[in-house]
């Protein structure tokens, strides 16, 4: 991922982990609203970034391949 | 010089090569089997008869050692193109490839070469060199455990930067692009050029695996081009392209072929699909899985959270009950004892009492049968002179007085003996 955010890796961990941490009841009741919310800020997160319906190509150039910059 | 004789039989440069090629033809009646590997073959686009070369090279320098003019007379080409295409070797012969040829030797006498005019063509020699060299190729990268080196890069969750090596607008080109865009899913492709048929394949590929192996920007790479026949394939039978996909960083996902075609280039990628539009499924499905998993991820979150509150009410509601239980047995207990205590230090009231009083008696009769009026009630006395309590007869003399206590009263009288 070029861009500086999230990686989905990370955004799918960290799901997992609130999850484990809800199912093994390691979360204070009161901090439990924060957990969920974190966790639909991320599937959002991930789905924003997932769902564009678009598709970009770029076509490099292949004698200065040098200059080609992102 | 000796021979010199002018009489002697002196050959135009006709009758000569016209002798000689009744010498070749004595040497060879027959038809013969020759192979070779062709080259200078693509001179031939829309000649009539087709002239190219076959060569033998030395294996190991890949030097050629020889070579022989070719032809295949306008007569036999399509019989003969048919019979390679029928063994799915291609629409055409090409350089590169090795065959085995039925053939006529023959010269020309204008031109004094001799040649080979082909009549037939064996295509399970062609099979079989194919998978020869293909067999060597993978032999040396299980040697070198090349084999498997792509499969162990890791394929993001969501592969969405894709690097894309085809040939712009081909049919591979398109299909890909196509099947990503039905998909709705947003994708980023950046397109490598290059050739995917023909001498270039090497080097091209080869070029564009460097890019962007040094760019190190894409989540994978993929290889696509529309399906072809086994000539064409061999391209990717290559071991130089098969060492790059080894040692690329990103992933290599291949869909070069048709179903039945599976190349070297195939089999060292991280993913082998069998079309274009199979490799672009292949990324969309990773990625459409991927939100299928946040997304059962979100709804057990949900689940679980209810839950974790539904229980923790629960658990109050217990507690509360607990706590009422626990103070009513409490208290409950606490009166039962003091009963008890009550009912206990009665009795001991009791009992001490009734001890003290039967203790009492006991010294009360003690002290009555030790009282010495009750021994004179039985017929004892006490009798004293002077006041002394007489005890033997020593203590008494004739003519004293003596006090003698009965137990109604006192006896006076006078010692006389």
């Amino acid at each position: 991922m070029s861009e500086k955010q999230i990686s989905y890796n990370e955004a799918y961990e960290e799901l997992q982990a609130i999850l484990e941490d809800i199912k093994e009841r390691n979360v204070d009741v009161d901090k439990l609203a924060a957990k969920v919310k974190r966790a639909r800020e991320l599937i959002n997160l991930c789905e924003e970034r997932i769902k564009k319906a678009e598709l970009e190509i770029e076509e490099i150039v292949k004698s200065s391949p040098e200059e080609e910059k992102k | 010089m000796e021979t010199n004789n002018p009489q002697q039989k002196t050959y135009t440069i006709l009758e000569l090569n016209t002798e000689i090629k009744q010498v070749l033809w004595g040497s060879f009646p027959e038809l013969i089997w020759v192979r070779g590997e062709i080259s200078d073959f693509d001179k031939n686009k829309n000649k009539k008869h087709i002239y190219f070369v076959l060569q033998e090279k030395n294996p190991d320098k890949d030097q050629i050692i020889s070579q022989i003019p070719t032809t295949i007379f306008n007569s036999d080409i399509n019989r003969i193109l048919k019979k390679f295409q029928e063994a799915n070797l291609g629409n055409e012969l090409k350089d590169g490839i090795e065959v085995r040829v039925l053939c006529k030797l023959d010269l020309w006498p204008p031109h004094g070469h001799y040649n080979i005019i082909i009549k037939d063509i064996d295509p399970e020699y062609t099979l079989g060199k194919l998978a020869q060299s293909r067999e060597a190729i993978i032999q040396y990268l299980r040697s070198k455990n090349l084999l498997d080196k792509n499969k162990r890069t890791f394929l993001p969750l969501v592969p969405q930067i894709v690097g894309l090596i085809s040939q712009l607008d081909s049919e591979g080109y398109t299909d890909f692009i196509s099947e990503l865009k039905k998909s709705r899913l947003y994708f980023k492709i950046r397109f490598y050029n290059a050739s995917v048929q023909g001498e270039k394949v090497e080097s091209e590929i080869c070029e564009a695996l460097d890019y962007f192996n040094q760019q190190q920007n894409v989540d994978a790479v993929v290889i696509v081009r529309g399906g072809g026949s086994k000539t064409d394939l061999s391209w990717f039978d290559n071991k130089k392209i098969a060492e790059k996909i080894a040692f690329m960083q990103p992933p290599v996902i291949t869909g070069i072929g048709h179903k039945t075609d599976f190349t070297i280039t195939d089999m060292v990628a991280f993913s082998f699909q069998q079309t274009p539009s199979i490799a672009a499924t292949f990324l969309i499905e990773r990625i459409n899985d991927f939100l299928g998993r946040i997304d059962s991820l979100s709804v057990e979150i949900a689940h679980n959270s209810q839950n974790l509150t539904k229980l923790e009410l629960q658990n109050l509601i217990e507690i509360k009950k607990q706590i009422n239980r626990e103070s009513n047995l409490f208290l409950e207990r606490d009166k039962e004892e003091l009963k008890e205590n009550r009912k206990n230090l009665l009795f001991y009231y009791k009992e001490f009492f009734k001890n003290i009083r039967e203790a009492i008696k006991q010294y009360s009769l003690r002290i009555d049968s030790s009282d010495p009026i009750n021994i004179i009630r039985l017929g004892f006395s006490v009798s004293k002179i002077s006041g002394k309590t007489i005890k033997s007869i020593k203590d008494a003399r004739i003519g004293q007085n003596m006090i003698t206590t009965v137990s109604d009263g006192e006896i006076k009288s006078i010692i006389n003996r």
